[in-house]
């Protein structure tokens, strides 16, 4: 059941009220009598009577009440669900992903132009036609389910906006179907749009595809990484494309944390794209927020892909322990590492509380006394002996298998590289909340094995690199230097971008701001980090998050062709009026309203008949 | 509103009515002076009674000589005494007498009751019985006394005239009590009430006839007590106790009433009539003369 005027439940509140008159009502009329000898026999003559007379008060208010409850039923204007079913529904899918931004002629965008015509819809809202409103961005969900209320249907339009996310729109129709094959009557769906392509609907569809300017040109890939060959800098990728029919020159700029660090001349032809690379950008310091903004210069009808963030790497200082009675190889390969205080330690003088003050420890060839995996704190590489249990020797190995995904081996090549022997190694089981790895295998014997627990990480190289010809090939110094820092908990250089509408998964504890920042701030500001968990970014720009006290910044882009193409696909629909409802019966509310009248009538004949009082 | 004092109703022509009639007594008393009543003394009056022989002491003057004639024996010719009647009115004048129904505009029973005593007093009067008048309520609360002969009828309408406060219960054994108290002689009493007692009359009227009354009962009634038409959501407000009593009058409610109006009228009836009580009930619609004339010749109360 479905009430239509749920406000007219505040007539309750009147009950009392009734309750008041009738009890006014009984206040009678006085006559002067000789005696009261009959009266009273007559009036009052038994206790059955006298029951009866109680009664007769009591079903007199038990009908005033009941009057009153029909008549504020009446008002509430209660419809059976059936009945509505039968009557019209109608669905609006309101596309709110980025290309809705896009402006007119007019300077108008598709968005404001779909919400007017969604609101001229909740207009035609009524008793016997419901509307429910689809919002459209990285993903469809129902912004408002099947009403009649246009107030509340046009207050809800009023808090729907925009985003910057990219997203499809058959998923949207999907649900738009589900919704409506729940329903009896008249169904339609009514899609605001840029002017999506539909080939087949359900159910009768009319498609309003609002225009906007062609003339666009938008940045579709924005992205930094660290040079492997100079941690130090990285360097920036930019593409971007004209999606207009006429060439365009246009100009892009640089920014690093505000300030701008480069400016390029673009030129680029009709349905042309130009990829750009800046190249030796320094990284960022300690105090530094990271933010690198791309800006084109351009009068086009989307806006929103003229910018893009990215957010460069800080730079850390890492401290390594080598714990070794010398190794040439590798204190040369430390020494060269900028990012990395490198010191030196004889085994004997090895202890486990001197290692815990480094962020990584090498033992070469040497493993401390009663070391166990269960109880070790800190991050180790362990070069030929190794805390696992040795197996047979293993000769000339070949290197069979590695993971170029793994950040140990990432851009490490190893064809052809000799190696003199090797301890046997089958990838060790899981224990003591160890999970293992082998990212560099001969065949099933492992020749690098990585374990991580928590945070804590332990790698193990199961040759002598000195046995082998491995220090002579570029590969030996990106091998200990990915896996040093990884040891030390180096993220990958390259931070992976995030697109809007797409959900990110923060760390527990971890809290994001609210609202993206896009433009530097004179006063440094930051927007505080209010919510974490499942967090989905809904506009571009950088987003602070706080975790265990440390502050990173994510940037948040929209990065969709499809989305900064603004040219209409397909044209609006013949827009059909919408159907009058079949007019089945009388909703429940004219039943209860005769059924009050009703009663009032029983109750003034009964009265006048002095059945009740 | 007519009144005991209005002489339209006791215009000469109806006093010469009253003149004609006579008070019924269903036995004899005994009287203190002569006048128009037999007795069961034989006196001087011209109604011959019976024949005794003649003795010595006789007066010459009694003797039949006629019968002398035929029978040659002295006979003396006895004549019945006509001896004075004690007629007494116990008039109720509690609160229940005075009321009216609201509008009504008729003569209430209070003015009935008054003007049937005042009517039968003349009556009395007229035949040189001895009348006294007593209203009552709760008690006897006023009374005037000793009435012989017509030329008093005039202070018997001047007590009429003035009758006592209306706003006392009746209470009709605690009145007959007083009365019979300071009543020596016993005689005709006519008690004219509504009978609305809830202590009930039955004791009041037996207290009479202990007292060696013949008692004469007019009960007087309106009508609007007897069928009221009042109907609806009621506070009916007792005229006497000033009590109220929250009733909806409906026609099966008013049937009730009516129906219980029926019988206390016909138990009070039913019981002057095992006590050898004469018994008039009139209402206040009736016009007064066939009241006078009529009813109360019906209820053997004159002739």
């Amino acid at each position: 059941m479905t009430f239509l005027s749920p406000w007219a439940v505040w007539a309750l509140a009147g009950l009392p009220v009734v309750i008041a008159l009738y009890f006014l009502r009984l206040r009678r009329r006085a006559v002067k009598v000789s005696t009261h000898m009959f009266w009273e026999r007559a009036a009052n003559k038994t206790s059955r009577h006298a029951f009866f007379q109680r009664l007769r008060h009591l079903l007199s208010l038990l009908l005033h009440i009941a009057i009153f409850l029909l008549l504020a039923g009446a008002l509430a204007k209660p419809v059976m669900d059936r009945l509505v079913n039968d009557g019209a529904s109608v669905v609006i899918i309101l596309d709110c992903r980025a290309r809705m931004q896009a402006k007119d002629e007019s300077g108008a965008t598709r968005f404001e132009r779909a919400i007017h015509t969604a609101r001229a819809y909740a207009a035609e809202t009524g008793e016997r036609r419901q509307f429910a409103i689809i919002e459209v961005d990285s993903a469809p969900s129902v912004a408002v389910p099947f009403t009649s209320d246009e107030r509340r249907l046009l207050d809800l339009l009023g808090e729907i906006k925009v985003t910057d996310a990219a997203g499809e729109m058959g998923a949207a129709l999907d649900l738009a179907y589900t919704l409506l094959e729940a329903r009896g009557g008249d169904r339609r769906v009514i899609l605001l749009s840029d002017g999506v392509p539909v080939a087949e609907s359900k159910f009768p569809l009319t498609s309003h595809a609002f225009p906007a300017l062609g003339n666009n040109v938008g940045i579709t890939r924005f992205a930094t990484r660290t040079l492997p060959a100079n941690p130090e800098t990285s360097e920036v990728l930019l593409e971007v494309r004209n999606f207009g029919d006429a060439a365009v020159k246009t100009s892009v700029e640089i920014s690093f944390d505000g300030r701008p660090i480069d400016v390029k001349a673009l030129t680029l032809p009709a349905g042309g794209r130009s990829f750009s690379v800046f190249p030796a950008l320094v990284k960022s310091g300690r105090a530094s927020r990271g933010w690198l903004t791309a800006r084109i210069e351009a009068d086009d009808s989307l806006a929103v892909d003229n910018s893009a963030f990215a957010t460069l790497p800080g730079a850390r200082s890492r401290r390594v322990l080598l714990v070794s009675k010398g190794n040439f190889f590798m204190e040369r390969i430390l020494e060269a590492d900028s990012s990395v205080k490198f010191e030196m330690l004889a085994p004997e003088a090895y202890s486990s509380e001197l290692g815990a003050k480094f962020s990584a420890v090498i033992f070469d060839q040497f493993v401390p006394d009663k070391f166990e995996l269960a109880k070790a704190e800190g991050n180790f590489l362990f070069v030929k002996s190794t805390p696992f249990s040795a197996g047979a020797v293993i000769e000339q190995p070949l290197v069979t298998e590695v993971d170029s995904s793994h950040p140990s081996t990432r851009n490490v090549s190893l064809q052809n590289v000799s190696i003199l022997r090797s301890t046997a190694l089958a990838v060790p089981l899981a224990a003591d909340g160890w999970r293992f790895s082998a990212p560099l295998r001969s065949f099933d014997n492992a020749l690098l094995v990585t374990g991580q627990r928590n945070a804590q990480r332990l790698a193990a190289l199961l040759f002598d690199v000195a046995e082998s010809d491995l220090p002579l090939r570029v590969a030996f110094p990106l091998l200990i230097s990915n896996t040093v820092h990884w040891l030390a908990g180096d993220e990958p250089e390259t931070l992976p971008g995030v697109i809007a509408g797409r959900p990110v998964n923060l760390p527990d504890g971890a809290k994001v701001s609210a609202e993206p920042m896009t433009a530097w701030p004179r006063d440094g500001s930051v927007h505080p980090a209010v919510a974490g968990g499942a967090f989905r970014p809904m506009r571009n720009g950088f987003y602070h998050v706080e975790e265990g006290g440390v502050s990173r910044w994510i940037a948040v882009n929209t990065f969709s062709e499809p989305e900064s193409e603004s040219k209409a696909t397909s044209a609006s629909t013949a827009v059909a009026p919408l159907p009058s409802a079949v007019f089945t019966g009388w909703p429940l509310w004219q039943w209860l309203a005769i059924a009050g009248f009703v009663l009032l009538l029983g109750e003034w004949w009964l009265h006048h008949r002095r059945r009740t009082e | 509103m007519a009144s005991v004092h209005d002489d339209r109703l006791f215009d000469s022509a109806f006093l010469a009515k009253l003149e004609q009639l006579h008070l019924l007594a269903r036995r004899l008393f005994r009287g203190e002076q002569r006048a128009e009543r037999r007795s069961r003394q034989l006196g001087s009056s011209l109604e011959f009674a019976d024949y005794r022989e003649y003795a010595e002491g006789d007066e010459m003057r009694s003797i039949d000589w006629p019968a002398y004639a035929r029978l040659e024996r002295l006979f003396v010719k006895l004549y019945e005494q006509e001896q004075d009647l004690a007629v007494s009115f116990l008039v109720d004048a509690s609160a229940s007498m005075h009321w009216r129904p609201d509008g009504a505009q008729r003569t209430g029973k209070f003015d009935t009751a008054r003007r049937i005593a005042a009517a039968l007093a003349y009556i009395a009067l007229a035949n040189l019985d001895r009348v006294s008048i007593h209203f009552f309520a709760d008690s006897v609360v006023s009374e005037l006394g000793v009435m012989r002969g017509k030329a008093q009828f005039h202070d018997v309408l001047d007590f009429f005239r003035q009758p006592p406060a209306s706003t006392k219960p009746t209470n009709l054994r605690a009145s007959v009590r007083a009365f019979v108290q300071r009543t020596k002689r016993s005689g005709i009493v006519f008690v004219l009430s509504d009978f609305f007692d809830a202590a009930g009359y039955e004791e009041a009227l037996a207290m009479l006839q202990h007292a060696q009354f013949d008692v004469h009962v007019i009960q007087v009634l309106e009508p609007a007590e007897l069928s009221p038409i009042e109907t609806g959501d009621l506070r009916l407000v007792e005229s006497e106790s000033g009590a109220s009593l929250e009733v909806t009058a409906n026609e099966a409610v008013l049937e009730r009433y009516r129906a219980e109006v029926a019988a206390y009228n016909a138990g009070l009836e039913a019981f002057c009539r095992r006590r050898a009580i004469s018994h008039a009930s009139v209402t206040c619609e009736r016009p007064f003369e066939d009241v006078v004339l009529k009813n109360l010749r019906d209820g053997m109360m004159l002739k």
